[in-house]
């Protein structure tokens, strides 16, 4: 452990701070753009960095995924439009403070929900990388199943005018995720021939699709009553609405917390993701909530526990990759190639053989994490103003830079096509009351669950009496018993009186 | 409201059901032997679909009250996006063979642009200038990719 | 006159063959079936980066990713055949598709190949802990305990323990895992006893151990452990990286393609970045590779055949 905090000052030079701060910089424009992602926005750098010494290098792309991860933030709360899949739930409550004229207060929290969250799941990484090395291993995909099925409960907790909804929103995403060859037998599901669906649908040509390019739709044909809220947006701004109030710090706080540990939870468990965390952040947090029918209208605590999960995941899925070799998600995937690129093989290796890299490694996260903070802050003032641009210049510039995502992550013009048909779909969900984001999380949590599930079955012989071998599977069992219990109880109630409206 | 919501449940019933019926076995084998078929989850979920559809049906005519949300469901000028803006985009993606990415993004820009209302020329030349540029920048300089 | 001449002959000659000594005059595109920041993709970049030193102009990587590069590999056959669009693809997709899949949007005969550059080092793993080292240990251990999980990561990687299990007698259980760092997890985590590695198990040393060479001859990363064939079972299948262009391209514009190739491979930058995944330089020339490509297909498909697989 000395050896590592050796490495610590390593990274206290003029050159190496300013390549943490670009790539936190880059990073943070390249995810407040709508359509790009951080996998791209990293995995593109990486043939950057060829020069560059391995702390620099790391560092440097690092810097990029956590920036992209809070920066996605931005076009979610001024255009509704969220920049990564990630940060649909963001838009959820940031959209509606903007158009209250309190872009600047959403912004803020966005973005100190997002330090929080990354500074924490950062320290979390120093601490516990190497302690957590053999109780990480212990999660099988058995746990991991059931961890997924307990996960599915929060949808519940979304399922904001209609339970029944909700569900089959849900549903139809986990319907739209069997689409491709299945993993076990290689057959293809309804792909109807098209060899190109074999992977299944690209995800985030889908969710720029039904997020973003549906809504553009809506805009479009709405105009009298967006322009008609604009001009009450600029009229007059209290100063309390480009701020945190103690108020809202009261309520953000908590939401904080339990998103950072959502999102190292979920960024430690192989195969989930960056969307599922942010997600079930964010139902969750609805569904502890007192008053629930707030959210959706300009909660900050939705906006907080959105982004701080979202940010949460991303060093925390560095955990089984530092500690193990393991990359547990796409970007530890994208950077491990990176690693190993500059001669540095992550593993418990690592840690004996160039524990002073290791080191710098960590301190350059942490001051990532504070360069982020000072990045956001410094470019708050200027997107804020975004939100006075009239949405006729907005929407015609967004849908282009929608194009050109769909175009990088799809593949082509295929993948704009995917974008397209799910903006249609998108459109008739939101018009029909159907929740787009229940449809995202049925789909992105659909593939990992019936993974898990097929593996479960092989790792316990086809017996369920070895699920006793797996005591923290079935702690989460009895938890979703528990909450569909307490679920229909309390749904049974509300239907003695009448729905609310 | 409520017919709306009706209607909304039987599709969604029929759906289900012609899923379960014909869509289902024709598009997915039923996978060998000792293994989950892969039908199953599909399956699974339409049942879920079928039940919960009929249910919403069910609620809406027989039910006390409905729920409200975005109200009024499709009015006109939303119908007209709905077809217009893809279009736009499918033209973009055709003059893109045809012409190059120069002369499809601008189409694409200045196309959505007319669509939102905006008539100031200059504005319908500032637009593209700034949108192209920025892509010119992202993909051929930072990617260094090819559109096209 | 006899200038007249001259210039007529130059004109006729440039005229009838543009492809001589011409190409290439403008940016050639590197298409990569997969997506960016895997192994495909960085082995792309660093190959893109020695050709456009070499060719003299730029070589811009395009990541289309879908089945395997399948879906760029359908794409790539109906682009014209004048060298500017090319691919580095993994052979299988090309020699072992068509055992599996009854629909193959393309065919081998559809493209011409350019060279081979490097190879995998396929093998059969095995957690460090496991009670065997060897093949007859393992044959041994799954007969005393049936049910044993094998790791694989897709659909054509069951074949080997299917048809292992079918030559000994015993009983391998088949699990599911996503990719290569699915493979990983299972094996670190001992969640399965044995596992397909497409190479990647190099990079474990300590915690894995290889059992059997899944290729037709020893990997070059194992030098002592035996191939499937010498343990009896003419299973191993091969699989390199090879420099796909559409059919019809120019023999000229082929062979300046390989001699880029061939640079490659002695670059020392571009060796730098195989060896930080561990994939084996191996070059070989176009030749060879179409002579390698057909082989691989024949041979693939008996195999395939032979273990009852039939094409969905």
């Amino acid at each position: 452990m000395t050896q590592i905090l050796a490495g610590f000052p390593d990274i206290l030079n003029l050159l190496t701070l300013a390549w943490i701060v670009a790539g936190v910089a880059i990073g943070y424009l390249v995810g407040a753009l709508p359509g790009l992602g951080k996998a791209t926005a990293v995995a593109i750098a990486i043939p950057l960095t060829f020069a560059l010494p391995a702390l620099l290098a790391i560092a440097f792309l690092i810097g990029i995924a956590k920036g992209s991860a809070a920066g996605s933030a931005v076009s979610a709360i001024l255009l509704n439009v969220p920049g990564e899949p990630s940060s649909a739930p963001t838009a959820l409550d940031g959209y509606p403070l903007a158009r209250q004229g309190k872009a600047g207060k959403a912004l803020k929290a966005a973005l100190f929900a997002s330090v929080l969250g990354d500074l924490g799941a950062t320290l979390a990484l120093v601490a516990l990388a190497q302690p957590i090395a053999s109780y990480a291993l212990a999660i099988t995909p058995v746990e991991i199943c059931a961890v997924l099925i307990f996960s599915l409960t929060f949808v519940a907790g979304l399922s904001a005018e209609s339970l029944a909804k909700g569900l089959v929103a849900a549903l139809l995403g986990l319907l739209v995720a069997t689409v491709g060859l299945e993993i076990e037998s290689g057959l293809p599901r309804l792909t109807f021939g098209d060899y190109r669906l074999f992977d299944g649908i690209p995800l985030i040509p889908m969710a720029i699709g039904m997020l973003a390019v549906a809504e553009m739709i809506l805009q479009a044909g709405n105009r009298a009553a967006l322009d008609q809220q604009a001009a009450t947006v600029a009229k007059g701004v209290h100063p309390d609405d480009s701020r945190m109030t103690r108020d809202d710090w009261r309520r953000a706080a908590p939401a904080i917390v339990r998103g950072t540990a959502i999102g190292i939870g979920v960024g430690i468990l192989p195969g989930l993701g960056a969307s599922v965390g942010s997600f079930l952040s964010y139902g969750f947090a609805r569904s502890r909530a007192k008053d629930p029918g707030r959210f959706g209208k300009g909660a900050i605590e939705g906006v907080a526990a959105s982004e701080s999960a979202d940010n949460a995941v991303v060093p925390a899925s560095l955990i089984p990759l530092f500690a193990l070799g393991i990359p547990g998600s796409v970007i530890a995937a994208i950077l491990i190639g990176a690693f190993m690129l500059h001669g540095v093989a992550p593993g418990p290796l690592m840690f004996a053989q160039q524990p002073r890299l290791v080191g710098g490694i960590y301190a350059a996260m942490i001051a990532a994490s504070l360069a982020l903070l000072l990045i956001g802050l410094l470019f708050q003032g200027a997107f804020a103003r975004v939100v006075r641009v009239p949405t006729r210049h907005v929407v015609p510039v967004v849908l282009f830079l929608c194009v050109i995502g769909a175009w990088i992550e799809g593949g082509g013009a295929y993948g704009v096509q995917v974008m397209l048909v799910f903006s249609v779909l998108g459109v008739l969900f939101v018009k029909l009351g159907f929740s787009v984001v229940n449809f995202l999380i049925g789909f992105v949590i659909g593939r990992a669950f019936e993974l898990s599930l097929r593996q479960s079955i092989q790792i316990l012989g086809r017996d369920p009496a070895n699920l006793v071998s797996h005591p923290i599977a079935l702690i989460f069992l009895a938890m979703t018993a528990i909450a569909v219990w307490r679920f229909t109880r309390g749904a049974r109630r509300a239907t003695r009186q009448p729905e609310e409206t | 409201m409520r017919a709306t919501q009706m209607f909304v449940g039987l599709i969604l019933a029929l759906f289900a059901a012609a899923m379960l019926l014909w869509l289902i076995p024709a598009q997915i084998p039923s996978g060998f032997a000792g293994q989950l078929s892969p039908r199953l989850l599909p399956q699974i979920t339409m049942w879920g679909v079928l039940g919960l559809g009929l249910w919403i049906a069910g609620t809406a005519v027989w039910g006390r009250g409905v729920p409200a949300h975005r109200p009024g469901v499709f009015a006109r000028a939303e119908l007209v996006a709905l077809v217009v803006l893809p279009a736009l985009v499918l033209v973009a993606l055709w003059v893109l063979t045809l012409a190059g990415p120069l002369a499809a993004g601008t189409l694409l820009v200045v196309g959505a642009a007319l669509m939102m209302g905006e008539r100031n020329p200059l504005a319908l030349v500032l637009l593209p200038a700034g949108a192209l540029g920025v892509g010119w920048l992202l993909l051929y300089r930072v990617l260094g990719t090819t559109v096209g | 006159m006899l200038k007249t001449l001259k210039m007529a002959a130059l004109v006729a000659l440039t005229a009838a063959s543009p492809a001589l000594a011409e190409w290439p005059e403008r940016p050639i595109s590197l298409i990569i079936g997969f997506g960016p920041g895997g192994q495909s993709d960085l082995l792309g970049r660093a190959l893109a980066s020695v050709m456009s030193e070499d060719l003299g102009v730029p070589v811009n990587v395009v990541n289309r990713p879908g089945a395997a590069g399948g879906v760029a590999l359908a794409g790539l056959r109906a682009m014209p055949a004048d060298g500017y669009s090319i691919m580095l693809n993994p052979s299988q997709t090309i020699t072992l598709s068509p055992a599996l899949l009854a629909q193959v949007p393309f065919s081998i005969d559809d493209f011409a190949y350019a060279g081979m550059l490097t190879s995998f080092d396929i093998a059969l793993v095995a957690p460090t802990s496991a009670p065997f080292d060897d093949y007859a240990g393992m044959v041994a251990y799954a007969r005393e305990h049936p049910g044993i999980l094998y790791a694989a990561l897709s659909a054509t990687t069951r074949v080997f323990a299917t048809e292992i299990a079918r030559a000994n007698d015993i009983d391998i259980e088949i699990l599911p895992v996503d990719g290569g760092p699915g493979m990983v997890n299972a094996i670190l985590g001992e969640q399965a006893m044995l596992a397909y590695s497409g190479g990647v198990h190099h990079r474990y040393p300590e915690q894995m151990k290889v059992i059997a060479a899944l290729t037709t001859e020893r990997n070059a990363g194992s030098p002592d452990v035996p191939t499937i064939g010498e343990l009896g079972l003419s299973i191993g299948m091969d699989m390199q990286t090879v420099l796909i262009a559409p059919a019809g391209t120019p023999d000229d514009v082929i062979a300046r393609l390989e001699g880029t190739l061939a640079a490659a491979a002695e670059s020392p930058s571009f060796r730098e970045v195989a060896d930080s995944m561990s994939a084996v330089v191996q070059f070989h020339t176009a030749a060879e590779a179409t002579d390698i490509m057909h082989a691989q297909l024949q041979s693939n498909l008996a195999i395939m055949q032979a273990a009852g697989v039939q094409p969905q």
